[in-house]
This record gives C-alpha cells, sequence and structure tokens, in this order.
C-alpha cells in the first residue's frame, strides 16, 4: 500500500479548493478591517468639523485678547470620557497657545484657505488622534489677525468601532466559510463516489474474480478506467481459462499412464517368484508412486495458484473429518494424531485446498517424526480469522532450515523422500486465503506449521 | 463372479484393471472409448462398470447419463485423473456409485469394487440383513441387527440397546474413526430413544463396552479430540 502514503485526490482537491478559500476569506476580513476604519474615520471627522465650527462661534475677540464663552455644560461633555478627551486649543497667531485644554499638535501645512477646517493625524504622549483645525480671522479690518482652533479626538474609539464592525461581520463570514467548506467537501465526495464504489467493487473481490467490473452511473473519466480494467480482466480470464485447461489436460496426460504403470507394477509383484526380481520390482514401483506423489503435488500447486472457491465452511470440522481419514495411517506408523481446539469454526475457504494443506501437513508429520510421536491438528480463533496448525514433537528443524522450508524444491539433509513441494503448496494455500504460513520449532522439542487464514 | 466392463482409453491400465479383476474371479469384458463403451451396454448386461471419465469419441459423463436412463441400478464406479471437486461431483451427480482418483492401488480398487457389488445385491431394505462379523484374531464378534444380540467367542454378551447401536456402530466402521456425533446420531435414531444424550456420558458407556469386551483381542480406542475406533490387536 505504497500508493496510500501519497496524498489521495480527494485530500488534493479538498486542499486546492479550500486553502486557497482559506486565503481569499483572510484578505476579506482584513480588507474589511481597513474599509471599517476609513468609515469610522469619516464619522469622527465630520463630527470634529461640526465641533470646531461650534467651538470657533464661542470664541470672542476681547481687547486685543480672545475669550471662549464656554458653558460649563458643554466643557464636562467634552472632558468626560477620560479614554475618549476631547481636546481644543485656541491659539494666535497660529501655533501660539492662548486657551484650551490641551497644547495640540500644529498641521504640517497652514490651511490653504481661512475658514476651511483641515484634517490631519497628531500623535500626544504617542497615542494617535485625529484634529481638526480651522483658521478664522478677526480683529479690525485695518489689522487683521488669525485665530486657529483646533479639536482633536483620541483615534483608540475608532480603532475599537472598526474591530467591533468587523468582529461583527467575523462570525457571519467564520459560519458562510465552514458553510462553503462543507458543500466542497460534499461535492468532492459526492464527485468520487464512482471511484469509491470501484474501488470498493475491485477490493471485495476475490483473486479469482475475473467477471468484468458492473459501473453504471459514472462519469465518463471512471467509465474510461472501468472499461480499461474490465479488458484487463477478460484478457486474464482468458489466460487463466486455458491454464486452468492445460492444468487439466495435463493431470490426465500425466496420470492415466502413470495409474498403468503402477497397476502393472502391481501386477508383475505378484506373479514375482524369484526375490532379487521382486525387489526390483518393489524399487520401480516407488519410484512410480514417487513419480505420481510428485505429479499429484505439482498440479496441486499449479491449481492452487489458478483455482480458488471460497465458501463458508466449518474449519473445526474439516480438520476433524481430515484428522479422522488419516487416523488409521497415522496408527499403522505407530503415532498419535488428534485434533485441539474450537468444536466449531465458521470461516470463508475453500474446503479442498484446506483439506490438500492438512493433508500435507500431516504427511510431513509422518513422514518426519520418529515412530511413537504425537501429532495434533489444531484450529483456534483469532482476532483476525482462523489459525490452522499441525504440531509434532519430532525432531524438528534447525533454524538455517526454518529459512528454507517454504522454497520450492527444497529438501531438508534429514528429510529423505518427498519432493520439497509439501509446504510450498501450503504457504500458497494459506495466502490464497488472505494469510500465511509459518514454520516454528516447538519448545522442548518439535515443528509447529501455523496457518493464518483470515 | 460378475460380469463387468471396463471402459478404460490407456491399453496399459485396461489391461492391468482386466487382469487384476479376472485374478479376483470376474468376468471382463473392455472398451476403449466411450461409443464402444454404449455399444456393449446395449448387447450386453453387466453387474457393474469401472468406467474412465475421460474418454476419447464420447466422454465418460456422457456414457453415465445415458445408462443410467436405462439402468438406473448398475453399480458404477468412476475413474478419474483429474482430482478437481467437478469432476467428482458430477460425477457423483450423473449417478456413479464410488470414484477413484489415478494413480490408485489395485488392492483398493477391488476392495471399492467388491463392496459397490456387495450393495448393490442388498435389498432395499434390511429386512433379512445379514449378520455382520468382526474377525478380532482369535476371538470373533458377531452382531445380528435383527435380534439384536451379540457375540463374542460364539458367547452371547448382554447389551442395552444404547451399548448394542454403539457397537454396532464400531463394528460398521472398524478400522474407522466413529466420531462423537456420529454415536449420538446412530442413539437418536435407535427406536424408543428419547434423544438428548449428554455427551459425556458416552464416555461411561465406551468404559462399559470396553468391559464386556475384555479378554477378547477387540479394544476399543480413543482417538484424541476425534472419536472412538475399534481395533483388533493382532497378537
Amino acid at each position: 500500500m505504497t500508493a496510500r502514503s501519497r496524498l489521495s485526490l480527494r485530500r488534493q482537491l479538498l486542499l486546492w479548493l479550500l486553502l486557497p478559500q482559506l486565503v481569499l476569506w483572510a484578505g476579506g476580513g482584513l480588507l474589511a478591517y481597513r474599509f471599517a476604519l476609513s468609515y469610522a474615520e469619516k464619522g469622527i471627522d465630520q463630527s470634529l468639523t461640526q465641533s470646531v465650527r461650534a467651538l470657533a462661534r464661542q470664541v470672542k475677540p476681547v481687547g486685543s485678547g480672545l475669550l471662549i464663552d464656554f458653558p460649563r455644560a458643554a466643557q464636562d461633555v467634552l472632558e468626560q470620557d477620560p479614554d475618549d478627551r476631547v481636546s481644543y486649543m485656541v491659539s494666535s497667531p497660529p501655533g501660539q497657545f492662548l486657551l484650551g485644554n490641551q497644547r495640540l499638535p500644529q498641521p504640517d501645512l497652514a490651511p490653504a484657505t481661512p475658514g476651511d477646517p483641515q484634517l490631519y493625524r497628531g500623535l500626544i504622549d504617542g497615542k494617535p488622534l485625529r484634529i481638526v483645525a480651522l483658521d478664522l480671522s478677526y480683529g479690525d479690518a485695518d489689522a487683521p489677525q488669525t485665530m486657529r482652533v483646533q479639536v482633536g479626538k483620541g483615534l483608540a474609539v475608532q480603532q475599537r468601532i472598526a474591530r467591533e464592525l468587523v468582529a461583527d461581520m467575523l462570525v457571519p463570514l467564520l459560519a458562510l466559510g465552514l458553510l462553503l467548506s462543507l458543500l466542497v467537501y460534499g461535492g468532492i465526495r459526492r464527485g468520487l463516489t464512482p471511484l469509491r464504489r470501484l474501488t470498493a467493487q475491485l477490493e471485495n473481490r476475490s483473486v479469482n474474480a475475473l467477471s468484468p467490473i458492473g459501473l453504471t452511473q459514472a462519469p465518463s473519466e471512471v467509465h474510461a478506467l472501468v472499461q480499461a480494467i474490465n479488458g484487463l480482466l477478460d484478457e486474464v480470464a482468458r489466460n487463466v481459462h486455458q491454464e486452468k485447461r492445460f492444468i487439466d489436460d495435463a493431470a490426465h496426460q500425466l496420470r492415466t499412464p502413470l495409474a498403468g504403470l503402477i497397476s502393472q507394477v502391481e501386477l508383475a509383484q505378484r506373479e514375482a517368484t524369484d526375490p532379487a526380481l521382486a525387489e526390483r520390482l518393489a524399487k520401480v514401483h516407488t519410484g512410480a508412486e514417487r513419480s505420481a506423489h510428485l505429479v499429484h503435488q505439482l498440479l496441486t500447486l499449479a491449481r492452487t495458484e489458478t483455482h480458488a472457491r471460497r465458501a463458508p465452511l466449518d474449519l473445526a470440522a474439516l480438520a476433524r473429518e481430515v484428522a479422522r481419514e488419516w487416523t488409521p495411517r497415522a496408527l499403522a506408523a505407530g503415532m498419535d494424531l488428534g485434533y485441539e481446539g474450537e468444536d466449531k469454526l465458521q470461516i470463508e475457504g475453500d474446503p479442498l485446498q484446506l483439506r490438500e494443506a492438512m493433508a500435507n501437513l500431516i504427511d510431513n508429520a509422518l513422514r518426519y517424526t520418529p515412530r511413537g510421536s504425537t501429532i495434533t491438528l489444531r484450529v483456534q480463533r483469532a482476532p483476525d480469522g482462523a489459525r490452522l496448525a499441525v504440531e509434532d514433537n519430532g525432531p524438528g528443524l534447525n533454524p538455517e532450515e526454518l529459512a528454507h522450508v517454504f522454497q520450492r524444491f527444497w529438501r531438508g539433509s534429514q528429510r529423505p523422500g518427498g519432493c520439497g513441494l509439501g509446504l510450498a503448496i501450503v504457504q500458497e494455500i494459506a495466502r490464497r486465503h488472505g494469510g500465511e504460513a509459518r514454520v516454528e520449532r516447538v519448545v522442548p522439542r518439535g515443528l509447529r506449521v501455523e496457518l493464518r487464514l483470515r | 463372479m460378475a460380469h463387468l466392463l471396463i471402459v478404460e482409453d490407456d491399453e496399459l491400465l485396461r489391461d492391468a484393471l482386466s487382469a487384476q479383476l479376472m485374478q479376483a474371479g470376474h468376468r471382463i469384458s473392455t472398451a476403449e472409448d466411450g461409443e464402444a463403451a454404449l455399444r456393449l451396454l446395449h448387447s450386453d448386461s453387466f453387474d457393474g462398470v469401472v468406467l474412465d471419465l475421460g474418454l476419447p469419441k464420447v466422454d465418460g459423463l456422457t456414457v453415465l447419463r445415458q445408462l443410467r436412463q436405462r439402468m438406473p441400478a448398475l453399480p458404477v464406479l468412476i475413474l478419474t485423473a483429474r482430482d478437481g471437486v467437478e469432476d467428482r461431483v458430477e460425477g457423483l451427480n450423473a449417478g456413479a456409485d464410488d470414484y477413484l482418483t489415478k494413480p490408485f492401488n489395485l488392492d483398493e480398487l477391488r476392495a471399492r469394487l467388491q463392496s459397490m457389488l456387495r450393495r448393490a445385491s442388498l435389498p432395499a431394505f434390511g429386512a433379512v440383513a445379514s449378520p455382520s462379523a468382526m474377525d478380532g484374531g482369535t476371538a470373533a464378534l458377531r452382531l445380528d441387527p435383527v435380534l439384536p444380540r451379540a457375540w463374542l467367542d460364539g458367547e452371547p454378551i448382554d447389551l442395552t440397546q444404547r451399548e448394542w447401536a454403539l457397537l454396532d456402530l464400531l463394528v460398521r466402521h472398524s478400522g474407522q474413526v466413529v466420531s462423537r456425533e456420529d454415536v449420538l446420531t446412530a442413539w437418536q435414531s435407535e427406536p424408543g430413544e428419547a434423544g438428548g444424550v449428554a455427551s459425556n456420558a458416552l464416555e461411561v458407556y465406551v468404559h462399559r463396552l470396553r468391559r464386556k469386551l475384555a479378554g477378547s483381542t477387540l479394544n476399543i480406542r480413543n482417538i484424541r479430540g476425534l472419536g472412538y475406533m475399534l481395533e483388533s490387536a493382532s497378537p
């Protein structure tokens, strides 16, 4: 499953659809904040302009000086909020402090036309301030003087308003973003459904199901894919069919002459009175039997690779049945063959193959353990399926040999006879059942071959 | 002696089969393909057929189906070189009585054929079933399913109904393992049996039966986790 470690199509789509969206939403929020700030500033500017004009009206020239006829109440209002103090200053000539509750910074440039308020920003004690300056002429016509009335207001409030505005927008914005994400996610899921269905269909197939995939209601891209796979499956099915036929024909062609040979030798053995001849015939018989065994094992292996028909079956009952069938042979060889484990264990399996696997394991145990050994067939439940094991208390194998037992045609030094295919067949059968075969030493002595079946 | 038809295309095997079965005292006819077999089945009458499935011209299954239409009771043993389950099942479904996979042992073929012919000669219902005998070396056990009674060394042995059913089952499957389920099923089918036997009761019965067989060479062997087997320990 190395392909799984790469990003899935769904993740890629999600990433490419949602990530830019996130960036755009963030940018939008920032822009909204800027706009809110500028609108709030406009509001302040308007009120400042009004205030400066009102204040200017209250400034009266008295003699050579100026006097603010400032009602107490108005002053209270101006200075009410310590965070948001409205500062004012009257200077004449401009810049020369005359009256006020705060020295306000002067604008960089003098107002272009007197009577036109000029708006600018300034800093007092490091805090930003929005200030309006209004220059007015007063005094006699022959000696005109200019006074500057300034009103300033802290920008803290304005920033707070902007923040609040953005905060108010944030909830619906987030909700909208979330909704959109969900819609995108849902859309992708929906769009990828045919692919998922295709995957499920392919995953649930047994290794040997070669019928074409039926996928209706699929978009054209998936259709092309399905058609390509179906074409391939068809090709494989044809090959498998040919191979099956070949194996079946080979079975017939190989077994029938061997059957004839063995039968003829058996007849000859009965008629042979000369002991030397009888001995030779016995050797011929052994050789023929061995060839027959090899043919059987080769055909079994070939068939295991191409045929598999899994159906629900009771593994425990099957194991006991096989063990019963082998009991007479085991007793004749002086072995104690028995069964231990579950009474009943339902699995999906190919009864013929499982039978073949057990037969191979029991046959091995009978062959390679000394007279009087104990051989136990065991079926156990496992979290991921079933365990089928054959265990003996024979001499076992050394670690070096253990590493090779599943190799085709490998034969142990202590293991004469046999063709070296038994355990390879067992392994192949275990794999056909979604598992594997393992071989291990039994303490204090013996060998255990276990099939993990899923 | 029975008249048998051997249908096998391989000359070597056909020859060995006829020789073996002739030695066993049967009269043998042979055919090397399906067409010839059908011709012979038409013109002659047989007590049994040994039929290879992989035949030229007309294949074995076709021969079997045609034969079954006219002779539903004729015992047929099929030979197959394919040990895939399809052939076997198809063959048995088409009406074969038994099958053997090539290559086989000649003695096994003869044994299978004998028991097939014996079954065919038995009446459909076991009204006059003959007593079965188990040769236990020096001691001979004889069972009569009609009475039902049992004799060991000619001496009648006293058995309860369940003990008799158990012994009968063991004798009929002597040399094979009889599972606990087989015994319980046999007990349930006994007349007058209410059923519902606790399976640990079985051990008690086996133990009692062992005592009654004591002194003979017969022994009921306990097969670990699998059941019981009647064996005769030859001295």
